[in-house]
């Protein structure tokens, strides 16, 4: 058996398929049955300073090339997720990255702070400045901008101890530079992919969009080629980890995006297609691979594509 | 890519559109919407009805054969207030159906042998608009030729529903009200016990509607040995297993391994007649 152990930012992962942000992350059940189903770890979805009701429905949809939604980042706050970590953390058996967002960029240091007064930390955090579907209150993403990624960045560093990760998005001109600003600013680590777009889809027969948004993020099997270019040339650019994440349907995709440069893979559209017997599908499809090429552990793919 | 090959549910979640074809009163706010067509389901499923530009919400199917799909459904908020106002052939869109409906018996295969040849022995528990899906499942018992058993409650008598369908289906129908308005006075749960005591072998009972009333039947089966399963509603915004906003504390997903479930199971569930969680995922007494 192929070691499919990896560290990431000084915390070990059992395996590198991590439940990305958006996905079944509501409740600490749902959160220990995805690690029983063979996750890595979880990753929470995005929490607010305050309840943020998201949109109405239609939020999400898909098809067998790509899924949409614009959930709007519906949450509680971060009152009632102090409550529901407060009682998942202390007995997580798996590794919990809890992802942060805010409409303002001091929205992103108070949260960080709150999460402080947690008895059990959480094992990194994410900061989401790359939302495609909540531009219109604050304008565009933060992840558009060097100087306001940074910003973002350098204020969640000074409030916490707990390494953090910053997810990106692709839809800009050059991610690397967005990569390495937020990399100079004192990230930990860079998450790729948030969703392409947003995209657009109508019902011809009732000539109304699909989503009630009107607009949403693109995810799944359509997406994975832009993936795996994003997280190749933020492993050119950066030094620090990356956990890749964007249509990874499958081990052997996992693989793909782990030698482009990924640490860790974020999985969320692929629940969708295969529910909660991805994991094992996919570790077992990933060890018996490395098995096949006499790898022994996994990190040893790791950019793998870069050194030829 | 692998994962196109190998899915275990249904690939294209876009709604789909269909006409109003007819509708018309139950109770006060409680309407039957029918629509032709068919969305495959079996008794115990739920669908995703779309009402364009407003919102979209789960609703557990009252019928689905002979061309027709016919959603009960009471008018409590935005998206229903709007389904209120709209006229036949006004469109909407419905997805599903969705989720692990009830278990359907079949008296050919092994019949009851203290039903005197009249096939096994089903009760259904209908609380308030709970009603309108068991129906659905009667009739696919009683076309597997079992003896079904319908008890119907609510608060009171015009907020009964389905009663009379349920009669002239030629199900046995017992009612119960909080009021005595109508049928006995009491729950449907006195009518359940009652007829614990006094028939035979019973095979299967099935309830929707209030959780505390399910919780009540669940315990009260499990005591007697008697298999029974619930329908547990929770919030369903996707219907297919990916927001996880359904999931019961335990972590398993209600629109999928749900909403029926044996009592067992329900009864596992420590969130399972005491809250269910909101919009943003809060915590919400029953």
């Amino acid at each position: 058996m192929a070691n499919l152990e990896v560290n990431f930012c000084g915390v070990k992962f059992p395996n590198p398929l991590v439940l990305a942000s958006g996905i079944l992350g509501v409740t600490g059940g749902s959160f220990a049955r995805t690690i029983a189903k063979g996750a890595g770890g979880i990753t929470t979805k995005s929490i607010w300073k305050n309840p943020h009701p998201g949109h109405h429905n239609p939020t999400m949809f898909g098809n067998e090339h790509y899924f949409m939604n614009a959930v709007g980042l519906s949450d509680a706050g971060i009152q009632k997720a102090l409550e529901e970590l407060g009682e998942y953390i202390p007995k997580r058996k798996a590794p919990l990255i809890v992802n942060i967002v805010g409409g303002k960029k001091s929205d992103f240091a108070d949260i960080a702070e709150a999460l402080n007064d947690l008895p059990g930390k959480p094992d990194l955090l994410e900061v989401n400045i790359s939302c495609p579907n909540v531009e219109d209150e604050f304008g565009k993403p933060f992840a558009c901008s060097i100087i306001d990624a940074a910003e973002v960045t350098r204020l969640v560093k000074s409030k916490t101890k707990i390494p953090i990760t910053v997810k990106l998005s692709p839809n800009v001109e050059n991610i690397s530079s967005i990569a390495k600003s937020v990399e100079d600013a004192g990230a930990d680590a860079i998450t790729a992919i948030n969703t392409v777009g947003p995209g657009m889809r109508w019902n011809i027969d009732l000539r109304t969009p699909i989503l009630a948004n009107k607009v949403g993020g693109l995810s799944g099997p359509a997406i994975f080629p832009i993936s795996v270019k994003c997280v190749y040339d933020i492993y050119k650019a950066v030094k620090i980890p990356i956990i890749a994440t964007g249509g990874v349907c499958s081990g052997r995709d996992a693989l793909e995006i782990m030698m482009a440069g990924g640490t860790l893979v974020g999985v969320g559209t692929a629940i969708y297609y295969d529910g909660d017997d991805f994991w094992n599908k996919a570790t077992s499809e990933m060890s018996e691979w490395l098995k096949k090429e006499k790898i022994k552990n996994i990190s040893e793919i790791i950019g793998l594509f870069h050194k030829k | 890519m692998t994962c196109c090959k190998e899915l275990h549910h249904q690939i294209n979640t876009e709604p789909k559109v269909f006409e109003i074809s007819d509708f018309w009163e139950e109770a006060e706010n409680i309407r039957t919407f029918v629509f032709k067509g068919t969305l495959n389901s079996k008794p115990g499923q739920f669908c995703m009805l779309w009402v364009p530009g407003v919102d979209e919400k789960p609703f557990s199917i009252a019928r689905d054969y002979d061309g027709e799909i016919w959603l009960t459904i009471c008018k409590v908020g935005p998206a229903t207030e709007k389904l209120f106002e709209m006229k036949k052939e006004d469109k909407v869109g419905l997805r599903g159906a969705f989720g692990h409906g009830f278990t359907i018996l079949n008296s050919a295969l092994t019949p009851n042998p203290s039903s005197k040849g009249r096939g096994k022995k089903v009760i259904l528990v209908g609380g308030g608009y709970g009603t309108a899906p068991l129906h659905f499942t009667a009739t696919e018992h009683k076309k597997n030729g079992c003896d079904v058993t319908m008890i119907i409650g609510a608060r009171t008598e015009n907020l009964l529903i389905w009663t009379d369908k349920c009669e002239a289906s030629g199900f046995r129908t017992l009612i119960a009200t909080n009021d005595g308005s109508r049928g006995i006075e009491g729950f449907t749960t006195h009518v359940l016990a009652d007829l614990f005591d006094k028939e035979g072998h019973i095979d299967l009972v099935q309830t929707c509607g209030p959780e505390k009333m399910m919780k009540v039947i669940a315990e009260m089966c499990v005591q007697k040995d008697i298999p029974c399963e619930v329908s547990i509603e929770r919030y369903m915004k996707c219907g297919f297993g990916v927001c996880g906003q359904c999931v019961t504390e335990s972590g398993e997903k209600m629109c999928q391994t749900g909403p029926c479930v044996s009592a067992q199971k329900a009864l596992s569930y420590s969130d399972f007649g005491s809250y269910h969680r909101g919009s943003e995922g809060q915590r919400i007494n029953w």
